[in-house]
């Protein structure tokens, strides 16, 4: 199961009324929504707000969606139609050159949201990164080589194996170890940040 | 927090939920580990900073939220209970249930307009006989009017299977179909009901087949000719 598979399932899951299903697809998704919004709108505490009423949107209309195109698709033009027409309400004109979904993270690493970025946010923001670089550089090499596999190639638990000639299992458990241990790190750091 | 603690060392649910954003988990084991999830709020929280580990490790944007911006969503879907999820039903359900709803009035119909095919066939001794039966008590007119050969007594392309036909007596012994218009009034009731729950739903309906193969009502009383033949 791919990660598209994965939210599929979880869509499923949440059409089939298992609630707490959505809460992990909002927790997957908050940041890349909010960074989508941010585009439209500058100030934070609106962009959180929108990003709210998009996730809440995505939430109501989700019965409805068959999954003919990914949920990130369908969550991310929702983003954008609720970013407009928070617009719209306000009086303010919404741009018109949107960028494509495709497109959208090539654009990420030069449209960080330097406009509405307090200090704060940017020196946090900073710092978990290093965190996770540091940490990661640190790892055994089997875990480190496991996971840049895995979060940085985007191969598969099976294609890790037969790079790596190890069982699957064994693939599985040094991911999650290496896991663990950059969360283990970014705990004290994240503890103030989202839950 | 009561977690397994699995051979790496780690929470058995937190590895779970490593395999599960890596869509490694099987579905079984999935759907328990939501059930797990929504009692336990650090599992949601160890689920968020993978993703954030994910999403530096991939150079994605990283926006640093304050507080507790999922649980504010979470809490306003909690409270708002008309936050509920409208779910379309799809064109092959609405055809089934139509359809369902169509056989349903068609299977009434039949066993309905059975008495009247049979009177059809008969000559008016049979339909007299028929009266007759159903003015008895239902304990003795039963084993008579469900008996095959009764039954038989209906033209081959109006036959119901035995088991349809041994219905009728139950039914029959409220009404007394022998009179005129009785049937018709019924069948006009089925049939407008059918159309009031088909046709908000754009269901084409098998009943108006019913309707052109149901005789009317006066060949049902009209003795056949010699020879049995109707037409």
């Amino acid at each position: 199961m791919g990660e598209s598979d994965l939210d599929q399932a979880l869509v499923e899951r949440v059409q089939q009324g298992e609630k707490r299903a959505f809460d992990l697809l909002v927790r997957k998704y908050q940041h890349k929504i909010i960074s989508v919004i941010s585009r439209y709108i500058s100030d934070w505490s609106e962009c959180q707000d929108v990003a709210q009423e998009a996730f809440l949107r995505a939430y109501r209309a989700i019965g409805n969606f068959r999954g003919e195109s990914a949920f990130y698709t369908w969550m991310y033009n929702i983003g954008i139609n609720t970013a407009k027409n928070y617009l719209v309400s306000q009086g303010r004109r919404p741009p018109t050159d949107d960028i494509a979904v495709d497109d959208a993270e090539q654009f990420e690493g030069a449209l960080r949201l330097k406009d509405n970025a307090t200090p704060d946010r940017e020196l946090m923001r900073q710092e978990i990164e290093q965190t996770v670089f540091a940490t990661v550089e640190a790892l055994p090499e089997e875990l480190r080589t496991a996971i840049t596999l895995r979060e940085v190639d985007g191969l598969s638990y099976e294609e890790i194996a037969e790079t790596m000639s190890c069982p699957i299992g064994t693939v599985r458990s040094r991911i999650f170890r290496a896991r663990e241990a950059i969360d283990i790190q970014l705990r004290p750091l994240l503890s103030d940040e989202q839950g | 927090m009561n977690q397994q603690v699995s051979k790496s060392g780690g929470h058995y649910a937190e590895e779970q939920m490593s395999w599960l954003m890596d869509g490694e988990l099987p579905r079984d084991q999935t759907r328990f580990l939501l059930k797990r999830v929504a009692s336990d709020g650090q599992l949601s929280a160890c689920w968020a900073r993978f993703h954030i580990i994910r999403q530096v490790l991939r150079k994605h944007e990283l926006v640093v939220l304050s507080g507790d911006f999922a649980d504010r969503v979470w809490a306003r879907i909690e409270a708002d209970s008309t936050l509920s999820i409208s779910v379309r039903r799809g064109p092959w359900l609405r055809w089934a249930s139509g359809s369902a709803i169509a056989a349903s009035v068609a299977i009434a119909a039949l066993l309905v307009t059975q008495p009247a095919t049979n009177n059809k066939s008969s000559t008016d001794n049979q339909v007299a006989t028929v009266a007759a039966v159903r003015s008895l008590s239902p304990a003795s007119a039963g084993p008579l009017a469900s008996s095959p050969a009764a039954a038989s007594t209906a033209p081959p392309e109006f036959r119901l299977p035995l088991a349809a036909s041994m219905a009728i007596p139950a039914s029959a012994s409220t009404t007394d179909f022998s009179q005129p218009g009785m049937i018709d009034q019924r069948l006009q009731s089925y049939l407008l009901r059918h159309y009031q729950a088909t046709a908000p739903v754009g269901q084409s309906s098998v009943v108006p087949y019913l309707l052109i193969a149901t005789p009317p009502r006066q060949e049902a009383i009209i003795p056949a000719p010699a020879g049995g033949e109707n037409r």
